[in-house]
């Protein structure tokens, strides 16, 4: 850990990547910064966003600019229930003329891939996605097929209408970095997207801010961002806190403490920090261990039970001090 | 800023409250083990409940609020029955006590702390009447901390929860206390410190007023704390049976203090004289009635009795004379009787009035057996082996007859008791023909008799603590039947016979009971003598106006008239760990419980010495000093003393600049292996929130020095900036 210097150009470099989408993708979805924010932390560490809420509120924008200020392919799936793994993946077609197999690539061959109302579909279709959110390879008639690069999953579910729905299971929440809420813009900003807001995103002018290369260098730096010894004992304490917690049914998962981390290092480097504060670890704590916690006693509405997680974890945090 | 106290949560607090007012209960409780002739049981049933409560809080949370409301009804008629039953302290005390039960495990509002604090006091300060013992002592200091803390924490809640009483009412049900958390969470250095300066000052106060305020005796002020005995455990009384000295050997415990003065010469053996009895019949010896009707009578008090026991005297305070006094600490209910090593000149007692004394049988007693410690000095004690004789028509008849005539009976009464045989002819025959074996038709001084008596005896008789009897036809009495045998007795056998046969050859003889021996304490220079070391020996009459000790016991001293003494400086002590326990007992009775004016007046003085001593040291360095300055700057100054001065005050500002400026300072660097982490880190910490709780005018610059020092204090060591330069920027942030 100790050995791992991270470069100050390295370190510049990713911070004006940054800001650069930071700014690209600001001027197009108005109000939604600290949404903003928070899906380049995730795409900083490399990680897939879940986004929960309402139908209308921004989420496909949210990814198509996204990609479009990575000049990168953006691909959207809408998930039905008979969606089928191989809609998703895509599938090798008998072709009469060579007498062969051939591949034709699904959708999720591509850079920023929307998952729309992922738990409409199938638990079997829905697990296709495991192996591409881990390694970003799919595998198909034991062939293996490498996806873009940039990589990232954008699903989203709608909390509310849960008729006819398969929720997703834990294994397949564990990897998504963080789960976010769009909400609503505020006035001034909801006001700017009436007067002058455009009715598909494909018609959306995105400023393209960075060379798809630039994020590859950008993942590659956040593992390199120091954390010191007493701040890592420190998110030993949270997630073994979560763990012993009565109201929980489970606690966070090793995997998940890799995720806590690897955000913290996230948002220290997009705050331009070559060093990770207790403060990151605060603030990135709620977005990435609210989805992977489940409650022992479950409510009946989603929402409520959303709260109470939140409720729960932020005394938690309170609770431990941090280190000093 | 902060205060620390923000650490600890409310809840932690509370369970806190909650230990230190159980805690305070139990100590309140447990003083009353140490009233002797209290009924103990409330205090046992309180104490186990209290202990249970302590150790497992959560049972006494399960307990519904029923039980509560009716034991508090429960305790109504309990405590008429008391009150009708007994006198009123005691019930008074039990009362208390079922209430600081009910009080200290359900203690929550304001009014019911004050309640509980109010009730332990009052217990503990009756207790505090009724006893003086050393334990009664520590369980007073224990009680003071405790209680100081009670006080403290509950303050601290109330600041903390700044007045919502509903809140603090609600957190209470809804929590458990949790005792080891909570004293997990205060368990630090400082504070520890805090609180062994907090009690060791209230400590130095509480002596300062001690020494300071007058006494009062206030036993003599409020006769309500007159609390009588309800059992007389003593085994020393007006009429002795046999073996009932022997029955007080097996207990081990200490009867009786001896404090000696320094230098002073003490017998070999000493024999603590306690009563010598003269009427006997079959088998005990007791008082004759018209001597024990004289003792009980008004012309017992001392006031009286110095007239016809000349050259003594009784009085409240000592006397002026420079002589040896000798302070005795008798432990209660151990006898009626005072133990005095022989005769003496003067006797200081707390109180005149409750002492009865008998000059014929040189014994000093109590109208009762005390039952608390009670303490008496004699002066000018005579460590010969006689005490004088007062004779029987020393007193006018007048004054006798008229308390002994109603019950004249059968009964021989002093002084033709101190020659009387036993009524029994067998038993009586048996000693006359003892006696013409020992004086073998001479005639024989007393000591000389004794000396024979005492041969015969140890002939065919040895020592042992139980005893077999013999049958002999026609004879009942037992010290004939055991005389005539060869079985071996214990001290009260040899004593009784001896005296017997002394009488039946026609040589007045007593027999006395006290204690013998007893063991020397080197730590304060004291005689322990234990229960175990009650014995029994004899007395008989010179002719000439003296009583002379014959001790008759196999393994004894011949009598003599001056027996052997030694300097306290030569006797060989017990210095084991049970001494030294013993000996605080004796500092705690000599210094706290014997306080009188004099000593307090002492006491006072030495403090007084002990100060202006250390302000005339301090004085005297300070005038030197001064002195030193004055010579320094009044001597003749050249280039070079200038120069030197000059070297030396660089030097200084120099050590100071670099001290300063080093990263971490002398004392950082001296403690940093003793502590955790990295002290650089631990440096920018400690910077930071210095930082982050002052507000600052340069807002830019105070941006990049905490930008600094987060990296020192959490970023890499190979990204570190120059931390002296950044600890110097944060101590001149403005």
């Amino acid at each position: 850990m100790m050995s791992e210097f991270l470069p100050a150009d390295a370190l510049s470099e990713s911070r004006n990547t940054l800001n650069r989408l930071r700014e690209a993708m600001s001027a197009r979805i108005k109000g939604k910064e600290d949404v903003i924010d928070q899906a380049l932390i995730c795409l900083a560490a490399g990680g897939h966003v879940l986004i929960e809420d309402l139908p209308g509120v921004g989420k496909t924008t949210l990814a198509y600019c996204l990609a479009k200020a990575m000049q990168t392919e953006f691909k959207r799936i809408q998930f039905t229930s008979d969606l089928l793994p191989t809609d998703v993946t895509g599938v090798s077609i008998y072709d009469e003329r060579d007498r062969d197999f051939h591949f034709k690539p699904g959708p999720i061959f591509s850079n920023v891939v929307l998952a729309d109302e992922i738990n409409r579909a199938t638990p079997k279709t829905q697990s296709s996605l495991l192996e591409v959110m881990d390694h970003g390879k799919v595998t198909i008639d034991g062939e293996t097929h490498q996806v873009g690069s940039p990589f990232m999953v954008i699903a989203t579910q709608n909390p509310v209408d849960y008729e006819g729905t398969f929720p997703l299971p834990e294994s397949q929440m564990d990897r998504f970095l963080m789960r976010l809420q769009m909400g609503y813009p505020n006035p001034e900003s909801e006001l700017d997207i009436l007067s002058n807001g455009n009715a598909s995103y494909d018609d959306l002018v995105v400023e393209d801010a960075v060379e798809p290369a630039a994020i590859k260098v950008m993942q590659e730096t956040v593992p390199k961002v120091f954390i010191e010894r007493s701040i890592l004992e420190y998110m030993l304490k949270l997630i073994t806190a979560t763990r012993t917690e009565s109201e929980f049914k489970a606690g966070i998962s090793v995997r998940g403490g890799i995720a806590l981390k690897t955000a913290s290092q996230a948002r220290a480097l997009y705050l331009g920090r070559d060093f990770v504060i207790p403060e990151d670890v605060m603030q990135v704590a709620q977005p990435v261990m609210g989805h992977r916690i489940n409650l022992r006693r479950p409510s009946s509405d989603a929402l409520e039970e959303r709260r109470m997680v939140k409720g729960i974890l932020t005394r938690l945090l309170a609770a431990i001090p941090q280190p000093k | 800023m902060k205060s620390k106290s923000d650490r600890h949560s409310l809840e932690d607090l509370l369970a806190l409250k909650w230990m230190l007012g159980a805690l305070m209960g139990l100590i309140c409780i447990t003083t009353l083990f140490n009233i002797s002739g209290h009924n103990k049981v409330p205090a046992i049933v309180a104490t186990s409940v209290v202990v249970l409560a302590l150790l497992k809080p959560s049972w006494i949370a399960r307990v519904p609020q029923i039980v509560w409301k009716g034991y508090a009804i429960a305790i109504i008629p309990l405590v008429l029955a008391d009150v009708l039953a007994k006198d009123t302290i005691p019930a008074l005390l039990d009362l208390n006590t079922w209430l600081i039960l009910f009080r200290c495990l359900n203690h929550s509002k304001r009014r019911e702390e004050m309640q509980l604090a109010l009730l332990c006091l009052f217990l503990i300060i009756m207790t505090g009447i009724l006893t003086a013992t050393l334990v009664f002592g520590f369980q007073l200091l224990a009680f003071a901390g405790v209680a100081v803390a009670y006080l403290v924490i509950n303050t601290s809640i109330e600041s903390k929860a700044e007045g919502d009483y509903e809140y603090l009412e609600s957190l209470r049900k809804s929590h458990t206390p949790k005792i080891f958390p909570a004293l997990k969470s205060i368990a630090s250095t400082r504070f520890a410190f805090l609180g062994v300066a907090m009690f060791a000052s209230m400590i130095c106060l509480a002596s300062i007023v001690f020494i300071a305020i007058p006494r009062i005796d206030i036993e003599d002020k409020v006769s309500l704390f007159n609390m009588k005995s309800k059992q007389s455990l003593s085994g020393f009384s007006d009429t002795i049976q046999l073996g009932e000295v022997t029955n007080i050997k097996n207990d081990e415990s200490v009867a009786l203090r001896v404090d000696v003065p320094e230098n002073a010469i003490v017998p070999l053996t000493p024999y603590w004289r306690m009563l010598a009895l003269d009427e006997y019949d079959s088998g005990s010896f007791k008082l004759s009635k018209n001597l024990s009707d004289l003792q009980n009578s008004p012309l017992a008090s001392p006031y009286h009795s110095v007239r016809y026991w000349p050259d003594r005297r009784f009085a409240q305070a000592p006397s002026d004379l420079d002589r040896d006094r000798w302070t005795f600490f008798l432990e209660p209910e151990v006898s009626r009787y005072l133990p005095i090593l022989g005769t003496f000149k003067h006797m200081t007692v707390a109180s005149l009035t409750d002492l009865s004394i008998g000059p014929h049988m040189h014994s000093i007693a109590m109208k009762e057996v005390n039952t608390k410690m009670i303490s008496y000095q004699v002066e000018a004690v005579n460590l010969g082996g006689t005490v004088p004789d007062v004779s029987a028509n020393s007193y006018p008849k007048f004054l006798t007859e008229s308390f002994s005539e109603s019950q004249r009976g059968n009964s021989v009464s002093y002084p033709e008791s101190l020659l009387s045989l036993p009524s029994e002819k067998g038993a009586a025959n048996v000693f006359r023909r003892v006696a013409l074996q020992i004086m073998a038709d001479r005639e024989l001084s007393p000591l000389e008799f004794s000396r024979d008596a005492m041969r015969y005896l140890w002939k065919d008789h040895s020592y042992s603590m139980s005893v077999g009897l013999p049958k002999i036809e026609d004879v009942r009495d037992p010290v004939a039947r055991w005389i005539e045998s060869d079985l071996p007795g214990h001290c009260e056998f040899f004593a009784s016979s001896f005296v017997l046969t002394a009488r039946a050859a026609g040589y007045p003889a007593r027999v006395v009971v006290g204690f013998k021996g007893g063991v020397w304490n080197p730590y304060e220079n004291y005689f322990m003598v234990r229960n175990a070391d009650a014995h029994a020996w004899a007395e008989i009459y010179d002719g000439v106006g003296n009583w002379i000790r014959v001790d008759p016991t196999p393994g004894s001293e011949v009598p003599l008239v001056t027996p052997p003494t030694e300097l306290v400086s030569d006797r060989y002590g017990e210095a084991s760990s049970s001494a030294f326990l013993d000996s605080l007992r004796l500092l705690w009775y000599r210094r706290i419980v014997n306080f009188d004016e004099t000593a307090q007046k002492e006491a006072a003085i030495q403090l007084k010495d002990f100060f202006l001593a250390y302000i005339s040291v301090a004085e005297r360095w300070a005038k030197n000093t001064g002195e030193y300055f004055y010579m320094w700057a009044t001597a003749p100054w050249s280039v070079w003393r200038i120069l030197y001065m000059v070297f030396l005050a660089l030097i200084l500002v120099a050590a100071f600049m670099i001290q300063r400026n080093m990263t971490l300072n002398v004392r950082e660097l001296l403690l940093a292996p003793f502590r955790r982490g990295d002290p650089i880190r631990r440096k920018a910490s400690k910077l930071l929130a210095r930082i982050g709780e002052r507000e600052f005018r340069n807002l830019e610059l105070r941006k990049r020095v905490v930008e600094d020092l987060q990296r020192l204090r959490f970023g890499s060591k190979a990204s570190w900036p120059n931390a002296r330069l950044v600890f110097k920027e944060a101590r001149r942030l403005r």
